[in-house]
C-alpha cells in the first residue's frame, strides 16, 4: 500500500483541530421566523436564485395533508376489540390482507388488546409475539472492535458474520451456535480470507453466501496515481455448512470488476445485487449496475431500463427479495424541474433480470430508503419516515397513519414476516398493513431511525440483531415458537 | 350480520379517550416543534459543513425542519431527538448534493452568482485541512463531518446514516485516503509552480 498510517492519523488530527476552531454561523433569523409562522405560509417559496422551491411547498402540502389525515383518523376510528373474539382485524381497501396471525403458533397469552385501525386500512393490535433478548458480547472473538454484518442459519446452526476492525484494518470473524447462547469461532485465518472485510451474509441454495470486499489498495491506483478512483474489489465466499468457506473465483467475480455493492438481497427467485461501477478516472461518473444470480455463484447483468430512460437521473437505495420476485426503492429526479426535485420511486422484477417501474403514490416526494417484504405485501420507508405499502410491489400507496412508525427502530424481514424492532416493542406483519405488536424484553434503546436495514435478521424462531453500539449481538427468542 | 361484517363494524371510542389521544398527539407535536427550533443552529451548521454553501444549507435546514415537524408523531423517545433530526438533515443534504451533481450538465446559471462572503465557503477555503473535504462525495463528506465535527463515534454515525458500522469505517477510510491524495496533488502542484 502506498499510504502510511501516521499520514492519515495526522490528517485526522488536523481535521479535528480545524473543526474545533471553526467559528460557525447560527441559523439565519429569517429561517427561524419562517418556520415559526409556517401554518400561515401560503406563498410559493423561492430559493436564493428566485427559483420556485418545490420541495418546500410540496413538503408543506404533505404536512397539511398529514394533519388532515390525522384529524380524519382521530374522529373516525380506533376500535377496541378483544383478541379472543375474531383474531386480528381485517383491513379494507385494495390490499391483500391475511386473516391469520403472523405466527403459525399463538403468541404469549395477553389480556384483551386494543386493535387500532386507521382510515387507510392499516391496523395494529397487541397480540404479536414478544422477543426476549440475550446479549452476546463480541469482543472475545477479536482483538479490536468486532461488529456483526449479517446472520444466517444452516442445518439448525446459527451463523454470524462480523469484522474485527480498526479504522485502517479489518479481519473477518465468523461465529456459529446451535442454541444462540454458546458461540464458537469459525477459523478465518486461511488465505481465503486474507485482506478481506465482510459486508453481507445471505442464504442461498445449498448454503450461505458471504459478500465482502478487499481492504487492499486498488492496484490500478497503487503508487498514488493522480486522479485515480480507488475501488475495493468485491469478494464472495460460499459455504454448505457455515464452517468451511470456498471463495468465488476471479472468473465468477468478473462481473463485479470495479463495482461496489451497496444493496443485495436473496429470496425464492435468486439474488439481486445493486452496485456502483466506479471508473478508474475520478473525473468519470459512477454508473449504477444491477446483477442477478440463481445461486450466488454465477452472476449476470440485469436489465434496468429506467437507468437510461430518466433524463435527470435516479438512485436505487435498497433492494428486497419478495415471494414473487424483487422490489427496489429509491428516487427519480424530476425532469420537469431539471432534476432539482426528486420523487420517491419503486421498481419490481419477477425474475431479477427485467425491471419495471412501479406505480408510486400520488404526490409522493421523498426518496425511499429501505424496504422489507412479507408473504402478503411489503413496506418501504422514505427519508422522512413516510411509509409506502404494496401488496405486490407493482403499485404502492402511502400509509401515513401506519401504526408501526415509531421514530426509531430497525426493519427486517425473512420473506414471510416483516419485523420492526423499536425500543420496548416489536411489531410483526405479513403485509405491511396489519401489524401485531409484542414486547421487546428488555427494551433495546438507542436504535436508529425506523427503516434501518441489515441490522437484524429473522432466522426461524430466533431473531439476531446487532447491538446499537456494534459491540455485541442480541439473540432474541420469539415467544411461542 | 356475519362474522366478517362484525370484524369490520366500527366501534367508536368514548369521546374522553379520543380527547386524550388527540391531547397526547398535540403535546408530542409541540415538544418536537420546540426541539426543532432549539436544534436549528446545529442543523444549519451540520448542513453548511456538508454542503459548503450557506444558501443551500438554509434551504436544506428549512426542508429538514418541515420533514421533522411533519413526522413529529413518529418520534416516540424525545431523548433520541438529536440523532433523529441529524438523520433527517443529513439525508436532505445527500439528496441536495446528489441532485446538484446530477444536473451539473444542465444549465443552472453560472456559479459566480454566489455571494463571495459565504461563511461556510470562507471557512472551508481558508483552512488547509477543511479544504480537502471538497474532493469527497456526499456520503464521505457526511461521514467526515459527523465524525470529526459532531465528534460522534462511528456507531453513532452509522445510526444517523442508516449504514452498518463497517460501511461507515470503509467510507471514512476512503475519505481520508482521498483527502490525502488530494493534498499530495496540491503539494506537488505548488512545488511544480515554484
Amino acid at each position: 500500500m502506498s499510504w502510511t498510517t501516521p499520514e492519515l492519523e495526522s490528517l485526522e488530527l488536523r481535521l479535528r483541530d480545524a473543526f474545533r476552531r471553526a467559528d460557525l454561523p447560527a441559523a439565519p433569523g429569517r429561517l427561524r421566523t419562517e418556520l415559526e409562522t409556517l401554518p400561515a405560509a401560503t406563498r410559493v417559496p423561492t430559493d436564493h436564485r428566485g427559483h420556485i422551491r418545490l420541495s418546500r411547498s410540496s413538503a408543506l402540502g404533505t404536512l397539511l395533508a398529514a394533519a388532515a389525515v390525522i384529524a380524519t383518523v382521530a374522529v373516525g376510528l380506533p376500535l377496541l376489540q378483544p383478541r379472543s373474539q375474531t383474531g386480528p382485524a381485517s383491513a379494507t381497501g385494495s390490499h391483500l390482507v391475511p386473516t391469520t396471525t403472523p405466527s403459525s403458533t399463538p403468541g404469549p397469552t395477553l389480556s384483551p388488546q386494543p386493535v387500532v385501525m386507521a382510515s387507510d386500512g392499516s391496523s395494529i393490535s397487541g397480540d404479536g409475539p414478544s422477543i426476549t433478548w440475550t446479549n452476546v458480547p463480541l469482543a472475545r472473538f477479536g482483538s479490536n472492535i468486532v461488529s456483526a454484518v449479517g446472520a444466517g442459519q444452516i442445518g439448525g446452526t446459527l451463523v454470524v458474520a462480523a469484522n474485527d476492525s480498526t479504522q485502517n484494518d479489518a479481519k473477518p470473524v465468523i461465529i456459529d451456535s446451535r442454541n444462540g447462547i454458546d458461540w464458537t469461532k469459525v477459523p478465518t485465518d486461511g488465505a481465503e480470507f486474507a485482506n478481506a472485510r465482510l459486508d453481507y451474509l445471505l442464504s442461498v441454495p445449498g448454503g450461505l453466501l458471504l459478500v465482502g470486499e478487499s481492504i487492499l489498495m486498488d492496484p490500478l491506483c497503487a503508487g498514488g496515481a493522480t486522479g485515480c478512483n480507488p475501488v475495493s474489489a468485491t469478494l464472495m465466499w460460499h459455504s454448505s455448512d457455515g464452517r468451511t468457506w470456498q471463495p468465488l473465483s476471479a472468473a465468477e467475480l468478473a462481473p463485479f470488476d470495479r463495482v461496489w455493492i451497496y444493496s443485495i438481497s436473496a429470496g425464492a427467485k435468486g439474488l439481486v445485487a445493486f452496485g456502483l461501477h466506479q471508473p478508474v478516472e475520478q473525473s468519470s461518473p459512477d454508473q449504477s449496475v444491477v446483477f442477478h444470480s440463481v445461486d450466488g455463484t454465477g452472476w449476470v447483468s440485469a436489465n434496468f431500463p429506467d437507468q437510461n430512460g430518466e433524463p435527470a437521473g435516479l438512485d436505487v437505495q435498497n433492494v428486497t427479495a419478495s415471494p414473487s420476485g424483487f422490489v427496489a426503492v429509491g428516487y427519480v429526479n424530476t425532469a420537469a424541474t431539471g432534476g432539482q426535485t426528486a420523487e420517491g420511486a419503486a421498481w419490481y422484477s419477477e425474475d431479477g433480470l427485467t425491471w419495471t417501474r412501479a406505480a408510486a403514490p400520488a404526490g409522493a416526494t421523498d426518496g425511499m430508503l429501505y424496504s422489507a417484504a412479507g408473504s402478503a405485501g411489503m413496506v418501504a420507508v422514505a427519508t422522512d419516515n413516510a411509509v409506502w405499502v404494496s401488496a405486490d410491489g407493482r403499485a404502492w400507496q402511502t400509509d401515513e397513519t401506519s401504526p408501526f412508525i415509531s421514530g426509531s427502530g430497525w426493519l427486517t424481514s425473512d420473506g414471510n414476516e416483516i419485523l420492526v424492532i423499536s425500543g420496548g416493542s416489536v411489531a410483526w406483519s405479513l403485509n405491511g398493513m396489519t401489524w401485531h405488536r409484542g414486547e421487546s424484553i428488555p427494551p433495546m434503546p438507542g436504535l436508529g431511525t425506523v427503516g434501518t436495514t441489515n441490522r437484524a435478521w429473522i432466522l426461524g424462531a430466533t431473531v439476531i440483531a446487532a447491538s446499537p453500539d456494534d459491540l455485541s449481538l442480541y439473540v432474541g427468542r420469539v415467544a411461542g415458537r | 350480520m356475519n362474522e366478517a361484517d362484525d370484524v369490520l363494524a366500527p366501534v367508536r371510542l368514548p369521546q374522553r379517550m379520543k380527547r386524550t389521544m388527540l391531547g397526547n398527539q398535540r403535546e408530542t407535536d409541540e415538544q418536537v416543534a420546540r426541539l426543532v427550533s432549539g436544534g436549528l443552529d446545529r442543523a444549519f451548521r451540520l448542513a453548511g459543513l456538508i454542503l459548503g454553501y450557506a444558501p443551500d444549507a438554509e434551504d436544506v435546514t428549512h426542508d429538514a425542519a418541515i420533514r421533522a415537524l411533519k413526522s413529529a408523531r413518529t418520534l416516540r423517545d424525545v431523548a433520541a431527538f438529536e440523532a433523529w433530526f441529524d438523520r433527517i438533515v443529513v439525508n436532505a443534504c445527500r439528496d441536495r448534493i446528489r441532485r446538484n451533481r446530477r444536473v451539473r450538465f444542465v444549465s443552472l446559471g453560472p456559479d459566480d452568482d454566489r455571494p463571495l462572503a459565504d461563511p461556510f465557503q470562507a471557512l472551508i477555503d481558508h483552512d488547509e485541512a477543511l479544504r480537502l473535504i471538497r474532493c469527497l462525495d456526499p456520503d464521505e463528506r457526511a461521514v467526515v463531518v459527523l465524525h470529526y465535527w459532531a465528534d460522534l463515534p462511528l456507531g453513532e454515525v452509522a445510526l444517523r446514516l442508516g449504514w452498518p458500522v463497517g460501511t461507515v469505517k470503509t467510507r471514512l477510510h476512503r475519505a481520508l485516503e482521498a483527502m490525502r491524495d488530494e493534498e499530495r496533488v496540491r503539494v506537488s502542484g505548488k512545488v511544480a509552480s515554484r
